[in-house]
This record gives structure tokens, C-alpha cells and sequence, in this order.
């Protein structure tokens, strides 16, 4: 609600702005097939473990080159009758969709049978459409957008009684999984993991959407 | 974070509209490799315990470049007796940070602490993030920038072919960056600790986007 307020106020403060010429705002929202599976896997590895043997164990399960860092400390209160620190360490891999599930499969079996040094493993997954496909989408997209711009404007400039001139100036933008920050509609989306003795809580929910806005903002002179 | 996140795109998307010319924005989320290690130490004491004393246990374990971030009155509640045994301590909370090879070494002379605190502690909790250093993220932009033109150009390029104009030279660019934050602080401590201070520990995490705007003028035909 609050990220749709946002918008909204953004919004509106853009298309107040009055400028020279004849303005025409125009949007398209599209779904957007998701191809790709981000796994995020929250790992937590004894003190004495490495960032390259949690990459490993990733690696052995399956997952192709995944993203380790470290990130924190953290208390592993399964360990009794002392809880134990632990190094907790975020992987992050972005997959095919049509893998993810075997994929999951490896992590529930290394969940299952965690090797020294890991304590605990917890991970989720966010289906959503690669780079490669939003660019795709708004290839096509763009050349419609500009035709309906060219008719609203047209048909402001009727209005007004002006005639409508060049094009002046043109952006454009999307809105969706803009650097995993803004979400739509979320996607499928779940977190599995064993929560008992971590205390872990996942660095961010990816912001998985499949649904799409695609602006395009024109300013056409007027012509005599 | 979702909001500032938000909050940027939205101000891009503002910021992008009816200047003169072709304009475009984008951006890449990286993940840089941490080399720091922030830590913060909440240590409780009491009444006649002075800050230098509580500073000094820490020097005396081994951990220097200690400064003193907050410091707090609270009063703690021991629930082995009916009614309740009252007592007012007070809370010093301290940060330093370490090359992140040396989180263990830190971590582990905390550990000794928590094991065998000094008679001056009450109770002590600590939290450790792991995080990039600005010199990390400023080489990690000047390593990005040139992509992220050469982004924008590209992306430009599809526009002004879409509107049947013509590409020119770049008349003005605009360019941020922020960290997704560190995550969720877990605080190790004592189990007698006494909660007082809700910050986390330091830090912006190791995933960062970079982004740019970029305007560019429209050619003749």
C-alpha cells in the first residue's frame, strides 16, 4: 500500500510538471512469462568455516557457481548446552525456471545432510522474468507506445486547436523487478528451511514479479 | 529498503520526463566482496562502574579502536525471587571495526569475554555484519560507470529508433548508488543480558545498485 501511495505521489508530481509543447504520458502493463529461478540460501557455518567450503557444498549440491559472501554473526541455539557463534553466509544463484525444481530437490537432500561445516540451511526461491526477456518485451512494446503517445497527443492538440510538431523529447521507463525493489504481483514464492536453532531471518524477500509497466513519456513541439 | 529502492526509481521515473532530448535510466544490482567487519557491543554495568572502566575490559581483551556509540540507564528484573529482585544498570554501547579476515579473531576474544565475564560486566551481547568498505563500492562504480553508459546508449538507441529519431551526443547524466542493508542483527550475549538498545549493527551490506540517467540530444535528421 504504501510503495502504491508512492508511486502515486511520484506520479503526480511528475505529470504536473507543465512544459513547453505537448505532453503525452502512455503505459502498458504486461505479464511477463518467468523464465529464470533467483534462489537465495542463507547458510550458517561454524566459526572455523570457510566461504569457500559453503561455496563447495552449494557447488556439490548442484547449484552452478553460486554467489557466497559472509554476513553476519549469528547464534546457533541448537547447540546445547553452549550456543554456538556462527558465520552466517548468503548464496545467491539465478537458474532456469525448468531447473529449479530439481535443483531444490539437491538442497533438500544437503538440508537433509548438512556436511561440516555447516549448522543450518535455510533458502527460498523467486520465479521471474530474466533481463533478457523484459528487454525482449520492450523492444516490441516501444514502437506501440510511441504510435499511442503520437495519438493521444494527437488528439490533444485537436482539442487545443494547435498542431502537433516533432518530437522534442522522449524517455522511457519500467516498472516491476527494477533491481529486485519494486514488486508488482508477487510471484510463487517460498522459504524453506530449518528455523529451529538459527534464528535466521533471510537478508530480503526477493522481490519476484512477473507483472510489468512499461511508461513512455513524449513531448512533441507545437507546430504553426 | 523496499521503499528507498522505490523511492529511487520513482524519482528517476520523475526526473526522466520532458527534458529536452532522449532520455533513459538504468541500472545494476552487484554483489561486492566484503572486507570489514562492523561489530556492536552492548555491555551492562553497574551504577559505580565508570564508561573507562568498561572501556578498559574490552582494550584489556584485545579490542582496540573501540569508540563509545551510546550509552543508556535501564533497570533489569531478576525473576528467581517472588517478588521480582529489582536492579538499575547501565548500558554502554560500543562499535569497531576489523578487516573482515579478522572477524574470527575478534569474534573469538568476544567469546572469552562471554564465557568469563569480568566482575565490572553485568551482562554483555554482541553483533557482527559483514560488509564492503567504501573504497570497495567506489572502485566497484568507477568499474560499472562505463557499463552503465554504454546501457543507457544502447538502450537510447532503441528508443529514439521506436520514435524515429536520431541519436545525439549525451547532454547530461546523473548517476547514485545505494546499499540493500545488512541483514537482520542477531545479538550473542549473556543469558542474564538486559535489552536496552534496538540499533543493529552498521553497515549497508554487500548488494549494491548503481544507477544512472542519462540525456541525450536529439540529432538532425
Amino acid at each position: 500500500m504504501r510503495q502504491a501511495f508512492f508511486v502515486l505521489i511520484f506520479s503526480g508530481i511528475a505529470s504536473a510538471q507543465v512544459s513547453d509543447g505537448i505532453s503525452a504520458s502512455v503505459n502498458r502493463s504486461v505479464t511477463l512469462t518467468a523464465d529464470e529461478a533467483a534462489f537465495q540460501i542463507v547458510v550458517g557455518a561454524t566459526l572455523d568455516g570457510t566461504q569457500q567450503q559453503v561455496k563447495q557444498a552449494l557447488q556439490a549440491a548442484g547449484l552452478p557457481n553460486p554467489t557466497v559472501v559472509a554476513t553476519r554473526l549469528s547464534q546457533d541455539t541448537s547447540s546445547v548446552p553452549v550456543a554456538q557463534v556462527q558465520i552466517v553466509y548468503l548464496g545467491t544463484v539465478t537458474i532456469a525456471a525448468a531447473s529449479a525444481r530439481d535443483a531444490a530437490k539437491s538442497l533438500e537432500t544437503l538440508r537433509a545432510q548438512l556436511p561440516a561445516p555447516l549448522r543450518s540451511l535455510q533458502y527460498s526461491v523467486a520465479f521471474q522474468a530474466s533481463q533478457a526477456a523484459i528487454d525482449s518485451m520492450r523492444l516490441t512494446l516501444l514502437p506501440q507506445l510511441v504510435a499511442e503517445a503520437q495519438s493521444k497527443a494527437q488528439s490533444l492538440t485537436a482539442a487545443a486547436g494547435v498542431k502537433l510538431g516533432a518530437i522534442m523529447s522522449i524517455s522511457d521507463s519500467q516498472g516491476g523487478a527494477v533491481g529486485g525493489v519494486l514488486s508488482g504481483a508477487p510471484a510463487a514464492y517460498a522459504r524453506v528451511g530449518d528455523f529451529s536453532g538459527s534464528g535466521f531471518i533471510l537478508a530480503g524477500y526477493p522481490a519476484a514479479t512477473n507483472q510489468y509497466t512499461f511508461y513512455l513519456n513524449v513531448l512533441f513541439h507545437t507546430a504553426q | 529498503m523496499r521503499l528507498i529502492g522505490l523511492f529511487f526509481v520513482s524519482a528517476f521515473i520523475a526526473s526522466a520526463q520532458f527534458a529536452d532530448g532522449i532520455a533513459t535510466s538504468v541500472n545494476r544490482t552487484v554483489t561486492l566482496t566484503p572486507d570489514e567487519a562492523d561489530f556492536a557491543v552492548v555491555a551492562a554495568a553497574g551504577l559505580d562502574v565508570t564508561p573507562q572502566q568498561v572501556t578498559q575490559v574490552f582494550l584489556d581483551a584485545g579490542i582496540a579502536s573501540l569508540s563509545l556509540t551510546g550509552t543508556a540507564l535501564v533497570q533489569a528484573y531478576d525473576y528467581s525471587t517472588n517478588p521480582p529482585a529489582t536492579r538499575t544498570q547501565v548500558l554502554y554501547q560500543f562499535a569497531f571495526t576489523v578487516p573482515a579476515p579478522g572477524l574470527k579473531d575478534a569474534t573469538n576474544k568476544l567469546e572469552g569475554l562471554r564465557a568469563s565475564p569480568p566482575s565490572s560486566l553485568m551482562s554483555m551481547q554482541y553483533t557482527a555484519s559483514l560488509n564492503a568498505s567504501q573504497a570497495t563500492v567506489d572502485a566497484m562504480r568507477l568499474t560499472l560507470l562505463p557499463q552503465l553508459l554504454a546501457d543507457a546508449q544502447k538502450k537510447a538507441q532503441t528508443l529514439a529508433a521506436a520514435a524515429g529519431l536520431k541519436l545525439g551526443a549525451v547532454k547530461g547524466v546523473t548517476e547514485s548508488f545505494y546499499g540493500s542493508g545488512s541483514s537482520v542483527a542477531s545479538w550473542i550475549g549473556t543469558s542474564q543480558f538486559v535489552g536496552g538498545f534496538s540499533s543493529s549493527s552498521s553497515g549497508t551490506g554487500t548488494q549494491y545498485t548503481f544507477y544512472a540517467s542519462v540525456n541525450f540530444t536529439v540529432a538532425a535528421q
